[in-house]
C-alpha cells in the first residue's frame, strides 16, 4: 500500500517510520528543506520531498496518482483541509485523513466531509474517562476516542454480581465481550451469572460509559 | 447588506471603506489587530480581531445573517477555508475568494467557489500594457462575471463604413 504524508513535524516523521517499518511504501512532503533533509536521513526507504504539499505539481511528485492513502498532518489545519480536498477530489485517493489542531476546527471538517483525527480532543477525552470513572479502565480507545474498550472488576454484593447478564441493565450503545474469572475466560451468554471479583470486558461508546458503570458496579 | 470580510490588508481594508461609504454593514476580520489602523478614521463598520475562518469569530462576524463574505487574506488556503464555511455550512449566498495560485483558483473554480486570482490578473494587465499592442484583456470574475477588453484598429472598422 502506498501512502502519502504531507507534514514533516513530528506526527508526519513518526508516522512515517512506523509505516515504513510495517512494510508500507510511503513518501511524505514538508515545506521546510531543513526538516525535510532530516526525515530523508532518518527514514531507511520511501521518499521524501521538500516542497509545499498544498501544490497540486508537488504532491504529483510525490505520486499522489497512486496513493491509497492521504494524511494530512502539518501544523496548519487550513492546509490541512486543502490537501485532503485536493487529494480526494482532484486526484481520486480512496481515504483522506486530516490531523485537527485546533478541537475548534474538527466540526468544519467533518461538515466538510474530511475524516480527522485530534490528538488534543483524544487526550482530553481519555482524561475525562479517568477522572469520572474511576473503577472503569479503559484499555483500548476506538474510532478516534468515541468507542472504548473497557474493563471492570465487580464489587461483592452491588452492580451486578450475583446477577444473570439477561437481567443487567445494559445500555444499548454496549455490549459484554468477555469475563475473566481467576484463570478462566467465559463467553458470556444471557443466562451466565456473574459474581464479585469477575472482569468484565466490555465494548461501548463513550456516551454510554457512565450507564454501562452503573449496571456493572452498581450506583455510587 | 450585510457584508464579512475576512483580512485587512490592502486590498480588504479598502474594500472594507468603499462598501462602508456605500451603506452596507461591514464586518472586517483580521488575525493582526495593528491591520485595522488601515480602515482609517472614517469606518463605520465593525473590527473583530482573530482567525477568519474559525466558527466562534465567524459567527461572532454574524455569518448566520451574512448576505455576502469576501475572504482576501493573503492566505490562499485560509481564504478557501472560510469561503467554503460560509457557502456550504452557513449558505452565504455570495461568496468570494481570493487565491493567489492560479492553478488553485481553477481547481476550486471547478468545486463551486467563486475564485479570483488576482495573480492572473495582473499579469495580464502588465502583458497588455508591457506590449502595447492591440490588447485582448480577458478574466473572468466568479462565476457569471468576466472582463474582455478590446484596443480598436483602424483597419479593424466595419466593412462598409
Amino acid at each position: 500500500m502506498y501512502v502519502l504524508i504531507v507534514g514533516g513535524g513530528k506526527v508526519g516523521d513518526s508516522l512515517a517510520r512506523t509505516l515504513t517499518q510495517s512494510g508500507y511504501d510511503v513518501a511524505l512532503v514538508e515545506k521546510e528543506e531543513s526538516f525535510a533533509k532530516k526525515i530523508a536521513e532518518n527514514l531507511d526507504k520511501g521518499l521524501v520531498i521538500s516542497g509545499d504539499g498544498c501544490d497540486p505539481a508537488k504532491l504529483e511528485d510525490a505520486g499522489i496518482t497512486r496513493a491509497q492513502v492521504v494524511a494530512a498532518v502539518t501544523g496548519d489545519d487550513e492546509d490541512n483541509l486543502i490537501i485532503c480536498q485536493l487529494a480526494r477530489d482532484t486526484f481520486g485517493v480512496p481515504r483522506v485523513i486530516a490531523r485537527v489542531n485546533n478541537p475548534r476546527n474538527e466540526n468544519t471538517f467533518q461538515k466538510l466531509g474530511i475524516d480527522t483525527v485530534s490528538s488534543t480532543t483524544i487526550i482530553t477525552k481519555l482524561i475525562e474517562e479517568e477522572a469520572t470513572i474511576g473503577d472503569i479502565f479503559t484499555l483500548l480507545a476506538l474510532k478516534r476516542g468515541k468507542l472504548s474498550i473497557i474493563e471492570a472488576i465487580l464489587k461483592p454484593k452491588t452492580g451486578a454480581a450475583g446477577k444473570a447478564i439477561k437481567d443487567l441493565k445494559l445500555p444499548p450503545e454496549s455490549i459484554l465481550a468477555t469475563i475473566i474469572r481467576g484463570s478462566q475466560i467465559i463467553f458470556p451468554r444471557g443466562d451466565t451469572v456473574l459474581q464479585a471479583d469477575d472482569s468484565v470486558i466490555a465494548l461501548s461508546t463513550i456516551d454510554q460509559e457512565k450507564a454501562l458503570r452503573e449496571a456493572l458496579l452498581g450506583k455510587e | 447588506m450585510h457584508i464579512i470580510i475576512i483580512g485587512c490588508g490592502r486590498v480588504g481594508s479598502q474594500l472594507a471603506q468603499i462598501l462602508s461609504q456605500e451603506g452596507h454593514n461591514i464586518v472586517i476580520v483580521d488575525k493582526n489587530p495593528a491591520s485595522f489602523k488601515r480602515l482609517g478614521p472614517d469606518f463605520n463598520g465593525i473590527s473583530i480581531n482573530g482567525i477568519g475562518f474559525d466558527p466562534d469569530i465567524l459567527k461572532r462576524a454574524g455569518i448566520e445573517r451574512a448576505d455576502a463574505l469576501a475572504a482576501v487574506t493573503n492566505g490562499d488556503n485560509s481564504n478557501i477555508m472560510a469561503s467554503q464555511i460560509a457557502k456550504r455550512i452557513y449558505n452565504v449566498p455570495r461568496v468570494i475568494t481570493r487565491i493567489y495560485d492560479p492553478l488553485r483558483a481553477d481547481i476550486y473554480k471547478k468545486f463551486g467557489l467563486n475564485t479570483i486570482s488576482t495573480t492572473t490578473i495582473v499579469a495580464q494587465i502588465f502583458r497588455s500594457a508591457l506590449l502595447k499592442e492591440s490588447s485582448k484583456l480577458e478574466f473572468s470574475i466568479g462565476e457569471d462575471l468576466g472582463l474582455i477588453e478590446y484596443k480598436a484598429k483602424e483597419e479593424a472598422k466595419p466593412k462598409g463604413d
